[in-house]
C-alpha cells in the first residue's frame, strides 16, 4: 500500500491536524484570502506571526526564476537562476527516482572579475550533504548545466581553477531553488522563531 | 502531533457521502474475474454490461463495479479498420455511458452524456458502433460521474492491431498493464459525494496502487525475452513514474501512434488517460521489480522525500528464450510511416496560434481559513503533484466550492461557454498554458475527443520526436503548443482527465463541421 496518505479524520467530523498545511492557522487567527482573485494575498489581523512581520511580499512570483544574492565578498553583484526543462516524450522530464530534470541557467551581473580567477557554480542539497560542481561561468558570466534535484542551493565561488572538487575560495553569490519557497510550517509558531525571509 | 483547527473544526465536505452498493450484501454479488481478451472481427457484436461485483484486493473484499463481471473490463482486440457493435446495458445504480477514449469514431457514439447522448439510465441499454481507423492502444470508461464509476472499476483496454506485420518489432510476449489506485481505510472504500465530486482540489489519490486491478502484477519470462508492455493509466488523478530497474526499456508509441523514432528510456511517466507502448529486454536471470518512484512532498517540513511503491515483480528464468530478439531490440527504428504522415502537417507548425486556453482554478465557497493556508503555499508549486500532500484540505474541496476552468483568453469565455468551430480538414494550433497564478495550480492531462493532435512544442522548445496524441499533460507553469487535426465532424468535448477536475467544471465543447 502506498504510504503517503493520512486518512485519519476523513470518516469523522473533526479535522485532525496531522495534515501539514492546516497547522499555521492555529496562529493565524482570522485570516481571509481573496476568493475570486488569481493572485492571492494574505490579510492578517491581530495575531503575531513571524513571517507576516517580515517585509517579504507573500504574493505570487515566477517560480522558475530566483535571484542570487551577493555575499559580503561581492558587494554590488547580482545574479539570477532560471530553470527550464529539457524536452521529453512524456511532456514532463523526470528521472527514475522522481526528481525533475532541469537545465539550470545562472547569470551573474556586475561581477568584479579578478585576473586569473575562475568563477565556479555549485549546487548543493540544503543540508550540504551532497554537492556538485555545475561548471564555471563563461565570459558572459553565464552558465547552463543540467541538474536533477528538486530542492537545492546554488552558489558561485571564486577559485584559482575549475578543477577543485569542493569550493575553496570565497562564496560570492547564493540562491535557493524555486522549491525553496515551499513554505515550511515548521519554521513558524511554536517551532522556531524564524522569519520566512530566509527562504527568499 | 495532533491539533484541532479552530477554523475548520467539524468541517466535512458539504455533500452527502455516497458509496455505491453500500446497501448490498457482498455475498450476494458475483466474484469479479480477471479480464478476458475478446478478439473481434469487423461487424462483430459485443455485449457489454456494467454491474456490481465483489472484488477481492489483497485479503479484503469490496463492493465495486465491473464490465461483464471482470477486472479490468474485457480487453477488446480488433484489426485496424474494423467496426464493431457494442450492445451496452447499465446494471449499476447510476446513469452512465461508455466513452471510447482516443478512438476517432462517429460522434453519436462517443459516449458523453449531455453532448453526444443522454445518459443510459439503470436498466437501460445503448448501442454503440465503434470504428477503429488508427492502430494503437485505447481504452473505454464511463463519462458520467467517472470520479465514482471509473474509480470503482469500470474501465478496459482496446488494442487495435495494424495489418502490417512489421508495424512494431518482434517480441516474445505481451503484457497489458492498466495502472490505477483506490482510496481505502479500515472501513473500506472511502465515500464519494452524492451530489458532486469531493477531492476536487487535487483529485482522488488512492492509497492502494493497482495494476490490472491487483496490488501486484507478476510475470515470469525466459532469459533473453523481449516483452511488449502496453501501459494505460486509468487512475482518477495519479501520475505514475514507472521504473523497471535493471531492465532496458525502449519507447515505441503513445496514445494514437508510434513515435517518429524509437528511443531508450529509463522510466515512463503516465498522466491519467495516457498510454505508452514500451519494449523491455530481460537479458539476465533474476527478479526485477516494477515500481512507481516519485519524490513526494512533505508540506510540514517543506521537503521532498522519495517514495517507491512496488507494483510488479518479473521473474526471469535462467532458461533461455527460444527465439532471441536481442539484436532487433537494440535497433532503434525510424518509423517512416509516422514521419510521412506527420510531414503533411509540418509546414503548419509555424502557423500563428489559432486558439488559446488557460488552465486556472477558482474557489467559489471554500473556507477562508483553508484559502489562507493555501495562499502560504502559493509561493511554490511543483510541476507535477505526485502525491496527495494535503489530503484533508483536498477532502473538503468539492465540485460546489471549487471550479476548475478552461479559459479562452481571446474571448474571455470559460468551460462550456467557449465556442470553437472548425471545419473538417482544418489544422489549428492551440496554445495551452497552465497558469501558475492561483491559489493551487496543478498539472492537467488535457484530453480532446474524436480528433488527434501533435505536441509540437513545450515552453517554446520544439518537440524532436512526435507521436499522435489524444491526451497531453500540462505541468504547472508550462505552455504547450499542440497542432490539432480537425478530421472528425461533430460536437466534441475537451477536458481535463483528472476525474474530479472534470466534475468541477473543467471541460468545453467544440464543433467540427462537415465542409
Amino acid at each position: 500500500m502506498e504510504s503517503g496518505i493520512d486518512l485519519s479524520g476523513m470518516r469523522t467530523v473533526h479535522i485532525r491536524a496531522s495534515v501539514i498545511g492546516v497547522v499555521p492557522l492555529l496562529w493565524l487567527g482570522v485570516v481571509g484570502g481573496p476568493v475570486e482573485e488569481e493572485v492571492p494575498t494574505l490579510r492578517m489581523t491581530g495575531v503575531h506571526v513571524t513571517c507576516m512581520d517580515s517585509p517579504v511580499n507573500l504574493t505570487w512570483r515566477d517560480p522558475e526564476l530566483v535571484s542570487l544574492r551577493p555575499t559580503q565578498r561581492a558587494p554590488g553583484s547580482r545574479g539570477s537562476m532560471t530553470l527550464t526543462q529539457p524536452i521529453s516524450p512524456f511532456g514532463v522530464t523526470v528521472n527514475p527516482v522522481g526528481n525533475h530534470v532541469y537545465n539550470v541557467t545562472v547569470q551573474v551581473d556586475r561581477l568584479r572579475r579578478r585576473q586569473g580567477a575562475v568563477y565556479v557554480v555549485w549546487a548543493a542539497m540544503p543540508e550540504l550533504d551532497e554537492y556538485i560542481q555545475l561548471g564555471a561561468l563563461g565570459e558572459s558570466n553565464t552558465l547552463t548545466a543540467p541538474l536533477a534535484w528538486n530542492k537545492f542551493m546554488v552558489f558561485v565561488s571564486e577559485e584559482a581553477n575549475v578543477e577543485v572538487e569542493r569550493w575553496e575560495g570565497p562564496i560570492l553569490l547564493t540562491g535557493l531553488s524555486p522549491s525553496g519557497r515551499m513554505h515550511t510550517m515548521a519554521g513558524h509558531g511554536p517551532f522556531e522563531d524564524v522569519s520566512c525571509q530566509q527562504y527568499y | 502531533m495532533q491539533m484541532m483547527l479552530p477554523g475548520l473544526m467539524g468541517a466535512v465536505p458539504l455533500l452527502t457521502p455516497f458509496l455505491p452498493g453500500s446497501n448490498l450484501n457482498p455475498e450476494d454479488l458475483p466474484d469479479a474475474v480477471f479480464r478476458e481478451i475478446v478478439e473481434m472481427e469487423n461487424g462483430d457484436t459485443l455485449r457489454l454490461e456494467a454491474g456490481f461485483v465483489r472484488r477481492t484486493i489483497g485479503t479484503r473484499t469490496f463492493t465495486m463495479y465491473g464490465f461483464n463481471g471482470q477486472y479490468p473490463g474485457p480487453l477488446i482486440r480488433v484489426a485496424q479498420g474494423a467496426e464493431i457493435v457494442v450492445h451496452f446495458t447499465n446494471h449499476i445504480d447510476l446513469p452512465t455511458a461508455v466513452h471510447w477514449h482516443g478512438v476517432r469514431l462517429d460522434n453519436e457514439f462517443d459516449g458523453v452524456p449531455g453532448v453526444t447522448q443522454d445518459p443510459v439510465q439503470p436498466g437501460e441499454s445503448f448501442m454503440y458502433r465503434v470504428r477503429f481507423i488508427d492502430a494503437g492502444l485505447y481504452w473505454y470508461h464511463p463519462h458520467h460521474r467517472e470520479d465514482i464509476q471509473q474509480d470503482l472499476g469500470l474501465y478496459g483496454n482496446i488494442m487495435v492491431d495494424s495489418p502490417d506485420p512489421d508495424y512494431l518489432g518482434p517480441v516474445n510476449g505481451e503484457d497489458f498493464l492498466v495502472l490505477d489506485d483506490l482510496l481505502i481505510d479500515d472501513a473500506g472504500i472511502l465515500p464519494y459525494g452524492l451530489e458532486g465530486a469531493v477531492q476536487t482540489l487535487m483529485g482522488r489519490f488512492g492509497n492502494q496502487l493497482l495494476v490490472n486491478g491487483e496490488p501486484r502484477w507478476e510475470e515470469t519470462v525466459h532469459r533473453g525475452e523481449v516483452r511488449r508492455l502496453y501501459l494505460t493509466n486509468v487512475a482518477n488523478t495519479r501520475t505514475f513514474n514507472l521504473v523497471l530497474e535493471g531492465v532496458q526499456l525502449k519507447l515505441l508509441g503513445a496514445d494514437v501512434s508510434k513515435f517518429e523514432r524509437e528511443s531508450f528510456v529509463e522510466n515512463v511517466i503516465l498522466a491519467p488517460a495516457q498510454r505508452y507502448l514500451v519494449d523491455a529486454h530481460f537479458d539476465k536471470p533474476g527478479t526485477y521489480v516494477l515500481t512507481n518512484s516519485i519524490q513526494a512532498i512533505d508540506h510540514f517540513n517543506a521537503v521532498f522525500y522519495p517514495q517507491v511503491d512496488t507494483v510488479g515483480v518479473i521473474t526471469v528464468l535462467d532458461e533461455p528464450v527460444d527465439e532471441n530478439h536481442a539484436n532487433t531490440f537494440e535497433e532503434l527504428r525510424e518509423n517512416g510511416d509516422v514521419i510521412a504522415d506527420i510531414d503533411q502537417f509540418r509546414s503548419e507548425f509555424a502557423r500563428p496560434v489559432d486558439h488559446e486556453l488557460e488552465l486556472v482554478v477558482r474557489a467559489v465557497d471554500m473556507p477562508s481559513s483553508m484559502l489562507a493556508v493555501m495562499a502560504l503555499d502559493t509561493l511554490y508549486y511543483p510541476p507535477i503533484e505526485w502525491n496527495d500532500a494535503m489530503p484533508m484540505m483536498n477532502y473538503l474541496s468539492t465540485s460546489r466550492n471549487l471550479t476548475w476552468v478552461l479559459r479562452d483568453p481571446q474571448t474571455g469565455l470559460e468551460n462550456r461557454d467557449t465556442q470553437w468551430r472548425f471545419t473538417v480538414g482544418d489544422v489549428a494550433k492551440i496554445r495551452i498554458t497552465n497558469q501558475r497564478r492561483g491559489f493551487h495550480p496543478m498539472q492537467h492531462p488535457i484530453h480532446i475527443h474524436g480528433q488527434r493532435f501533435l505536441v509540437i512544442s513545450k515552453d517554446g522548445v520544439p518537440s524532436n520526436n512526435l507521436a499522435w496524441k489524444d491526451t497531453v499533460v500540462i505541468p504547472v507553469g508550462s505552455t504547450f503548443d499542440i497542432l490539432l487535426e480537425a478530421s472528425n465532424p461533430g460536437r466534441w468535448m475537451a477536458h481535463c482527465h483528472i476525474a474530479e477536475h472534470l466534475e468541477a467544471g473543467m471541460s468545453m465543447v467544440f464543433t467540427v463541421e462537415d465542409p
